[in-house]
């Protein structure tokens, strides 16, 4: 093991050693083989065969189930266990007595006692005390210590430290988009920034009360949910995935859910070499909560596409965002050189919307020409502050002849 | 220090208590796929040497009958019985539909083994060469030299040292003068495990052809005899991790494919026939050599020219052709033979492909060329072999931590050879174990790890893998003593087997951490020996 360290002052008759523990990894020789009748006849081959690290009945492939203890270790990253084998040995030929066995990790902010104080009443000559000790790691840095402190006939005592880095597993990187209709489209990057190729075993967005998810990151085509990433789950090492996902307000649980702007936080569990297992989860996601206008003005209905010189209908939603009454007029006025003309009253007044409340209004056109066309033209007049907002190029209709 | 020995029984048990074997490792999920696959007899063929007819051989992984002069309706080429995809593909069925005869006669079995298609620009070379005169341009030439190193074993006089002359002499080998200066002699070295001598006796015998040490860049004469010297020269130079040399000595034989390289340069000596003067072991070797060496380099490269290769000879082979693309009338029973022939070292080549791409940690390409091994197979493979197939693909998919390992590890299991015993409940065999136990062990689970091998070691008590590995568990489970016991009883036991490179860097680090003084007198011995024993030199790279 190359990471041990043993900081010991006077000489004590105990020795403790102590050793972090990587997943063990399956070795394999060289596979060298020849035909029966070439030089060296089938000499190689009986010796690949006879080779204690090699796959029976399939030799040539390096697949062997030898396991050997790792000579360099992988880093320990954020979100895994430290595992850490304790060795005290008794290595005088005297009987000690009353020792007392204490470890715990020491990061940058906190002290965590993993063992102990465990108290051994005494400890043969030669004998030894073995312990494993397992701590997650939760915090990244450089500073991260192992200290395991020995005490021995109630007198003697000493201290061993043992440090190692915590660097950090994996870069995410995320990005928000609104919608006017109050819908967050979320964009997650995650690349693989460890040594070792992963798999990612579990990625999942927990969504904050009051959001639903919607995951896209499935093939439309397939119907079993087939993973746009493919049949692996392998992140290798510096390669991104990206995720996205779709939350909007959940409709089912109150009228007016508290716009909150942490989205959730995402889970996400991995695992690297024979199974080194490790899990994070990410700080709250928060986005930036776009200012609303006084008004939400959306369409929530429009045929994609009409028949010229026919008229058509489209529903609009008209949102109250303020904490106040409004009182609306609908004005609508064609644009020069449109190929759309209204065909309704401008100047309706709709109904007293109370803050917060929605409204759904309908509109006529006729279209003039062929073509995909804008529809622009709509003004809303608030009467009680006396405030217009205007509406232009908000939707798109698709006109064609009507042959019947 | 207590030591409990694997041959005591419940002593082993006492590691970890609850010692009752599970019968049942992998969840039955689909018992009736159990049922419905046919259990084959597994029968012998042999992967990457020639066909012979003569005997079963090592790394049989396709079926063939014993005697292939017998019509032998059981060698049918189709479908693994574990699949249930692929309809579309072609089935490996229609290759040999008939009945087959393996051929085995001298030339044909040359022509087969030789075969090669070379490039454009030699093959137009080598059309003129009835005319031209022999003479090439020098970049066309092959031109090797060895590069001068003498491979010594400086580890037996540190044995002498150690064990003083007498208990040594146990350990000594022959060396190259005690040996005839030819094949015979490389031959008795390489059984004999005395690699760096075997090397020596190369460079000598290379000498001989002007091909010595220094004469790199100097032309030289090939013949079918020094290919296979600097085959061999190169298998060992693997074998000891000479990567430096290796590499060095390589770059002279480039893509192996200047019109010196085949026999129709030579038709004074080898007449009208056609093919190479490079063993195919020879081609594969170098195209293995660069993930070893450069890792800027496209280490596939290589690997993948071999591949095309191998597969245009199956296509001309497919097409009615003969192996190099020449018009030219095969009996069936040739036929046949060299298809199984070029099949297997296509399988081999991918092998090559895989164990590259592992070294690279490189998962996905190798679990891809893995799956396709598997599921469009084209031999029939045995039931060992397809077994061995998905256990290695469980395999990667642990060492990259996918516990979706346990799919393949259950294939596998269903492909086990039922045994008819009544009221008895199945239980898991040998690879079962050993694979439930490598689930165990990315699960964390080292007890039950422990468990799966030492119940494998009831069933094969012979085998140091699983005495490491268990000694490897019980030391996850702060059971030094206990582990170093148990590989010294290993090495002690099976002195032949254990004492490799892997298993004593396991102990070496149980030892370093245990840190008595005895233990580093041991670890010295069992190092010594074993260095012996492989030949490695101190010297290389």
């Amino acid at each position: 093991m190359t990471s041990m360290e043993v900081k010991e002052v006077v000489d004590h008759p105990i020795k403790l050693r102590v050793m972090r523990l990587g997943k063990p990894a399956m070795v394999n020789s060289k596979v060298v083989t020849c035909d029966s009748k070439d030089l060296p006849g089938n000499a190689l081959n009986a010796h690949l065969k006879k080779e204690v690290t090699t796959l029976a009945n399939a030799e040539t492939l390096a697949a062997g189930s030898f396991l050997m203890v790792p000579n360099v270790l992988e880093n320990l990253y954020l979100g895994e266990t430290f595992l850490c084998y304790i060795y005290l040995k008794n290595e005088s030929s005297q009987t000690i007595h009353d020792i007392i066995l204490k470890a715990e990790i020491d990061t940058a902010t906190s002290h965590i006692p993993i063992l102990g104080p465990k108290a051994f009443p005494k400890l043969d000559p030669y004998a030894s005390i073995d312990v494993i000790v397992k701590h997650e790691v939760k915090e990244h840095g450089s500073v991260n210590k192992l200290i395991c402190q020995v005490e021995y006939d109630r007198k003697h005592s000493f201290e061993t430290i043992f440090s190692y880095r915590v660097p950090k597993p994996l870069d995410l990187k995320t990005k928000f988009y609104n919608t006017v209709t109050d819908e967050v489209y979320l964009e997650v990057q995650v690349q693989n920034i460890m040594s070792t190729p992963i798999t990612l075993e579990k990625f999942i967005l927990e969504p904050s009360v009051g959001y639903d998810v919607n995951l896209m990151n499935h093939l439309l085509t397939s119907s079993e949910n087939k993973s746009v990433f493919g049949d692996f789950d392998i992140l290798d090492v510096k390669e991104t995935r990206q995720y996205m996902y779709r939350l909007s307000l959940d409709q089912t649980s109150e009228k007016n859910p508290p716009r909150t702007n942490n989205l959730g936080k995402l889970d996400i569990l991995w695992r690297s070499n024979m199974g080194t297992k490790g899990q994070i989860q990410s700080s709250p996601l928060v986005r930036q909560i776009p200012e609303l206008d006084d008004i939400t003005f959306s369409i929530t209905y429009l045929p994609d596409m009409v028949f010229c010189e026919e008229q058509f209908d489209f529903t609009c939603s008209i949102k109250n965002n303020r904490n106040r009454d409004m009182q609306l007029v609908v004005e609508v006025s064609d644009e020069e050189d449109s190929n759309l003309a209204w065909t309704m009253i401008s100047g309706i007044h709709l109904r007293l919307l109370p803050p917060y409340s929605t409204i759904k209004t309908v509109f006529s056109m006729v279209a003039l020409n062929h073509g995909l066309q804008v529809i622009s033209g709509i003004k809303l007049k608030e009467l009680i502050l006396n405030r217009t907002y205007t509406y232009n190029n908000f939707g798109h209709v698709f006109v064609t002849q009507n042959h019947s | 220090m207590d030591r409990k020995t694997p041959e005591l029984r419940p002593a082993i048990n006492e590691y970890f208590k609850d010692p009752s074997p599970s019968s049942n490792l992998f969840d039955d999920i689909s018992s009736h796929a159990a049922t419905d696959t046919k259990r084959e007899e597994p029968a012998v063929c042999r992967i990457f040497q020639q066909i012979e007819t003569k005997k079963t051989d090592i790394f049989d992984i396709i079926k063939s009958s014993d005697n292939g002069h017998t019509n032998s309706p059981g060698f049918e080429i189709r479908e693994v019985s574990f699949l249930n995809t692929g309809n579309d593909r072609i089935d490996p069925l229609n290759i040999f539909s008939h009945e087959l005869e393996l051929s085995s006669i001298p030339t044909e079995d040359e022509r087969r083994r030789f075969a090669w298609i070379p490039s454009t620009k030699t093959k137009n070379i080598l059309e003129k060469a009835s005319q031209m005169n022999h003479t090439l341009p020098r970049d066309m030439l092959t031109m090797p030299g060895v590069e001068n190193v003498n491979f010594t074993n400086k580890t037996y006089e540190a044995l002498v040292s150690y064990l003083g002359e007498n208990e040594a002499a146990a350990f000594k080998s022959k060396t190259t003068e005690e040996v005839t200066q030819d094949e015979r002699g490389l031959k008795l070295l390489i059984e004999d495990g005395n690699y760096s001598e075997a090397l020596n006796l190369t460079t000598r015998l290379l000498a001989m052809y002007g091909q010595g040490p220094g004469q790199m860049g100097y032309a030289s004469k090939h013949t079918k005899h020094s290919l296979q010297l600097w085959f061999t020269r190169f298998s060992l130079l693997v074998k000891i991790c000479a990567w430096k040399i290796a590499s060095k000595e390589a770059l002279a034989w480039d893509d192996l494919d200047h019109p010196d390289l085949y026999m129709q340069w030579y038709k004074e000596l080898y007449g009208n026939k056609y093919g190479s003067l490079v063993p195919f072991g020879f081609r594969l070797l170098l195209a293995e050599l660069p993930q070893y060496v450069t890792p800027s380099t496209n280490v596939y490269k290589k690997l993948f020219e071999v591949l095309i290769g191998v597969r245009k000879i199956i296509k001309n082979l497919d097409n009615g052709l003969a192996e190099d693309g020449r018009n030219v009338e095969l009996t069936v029973q040739d036929r046949n033979t060299t298809k199984v022939l070029w099949y297997t070292r296509e399988a081999r080549v991918i092998h090559s492909c895989i164990n590259c791409a592992l070294n690279q940690k490189d998962f996905k390409l190798a679990i891809q060329l893995l799956k396709d091994l598997i599921e469009t197979p084209r031999l029939k493979y045995t039931t060992d072999h397809s077994r061995s197939l998905l256990s290695a693909m469980g395999r990667i998919f642990l060492q990259v931590g996918d516990l979706k390992a346990h799919g393949y590890f259950l294939k596998s299991s269903r492909l086990k050879p039922q045994i008819q015993e009544t009221n008895s409940e199945n239980k898991a065999d040998y690879r079962e174990l050993i694979d439930a136990a490598l689930l165990a062990i990315a699960q964390n689970n080292y007890k039950e790890a422990y468990k799966h091998f030492e119940n494998a070691y009831v069933l094969n008590s012979n085998n140091v893998m699983v005495l490491n590995n268990m000694a490897t568990c019980l030391f996850y489970e702060g059971q030094l003593n206990n582990a170093i016991s148990l590989l010294e009883d290993a090495i002690q036991r099976y002195p032949d087997l254990a004492l490799n490179e892997s298993l004593l860097s396991n102990i070496c680090c149980f030892y370093q951490f245990q840190n008595s003084a005895s233990n580093k007198q041991r670890l010295l011995k069992y190092h010594i020996i074993s260095k012996y024993k492989n030949s490695v030199s101190d010297l290389i790279s």
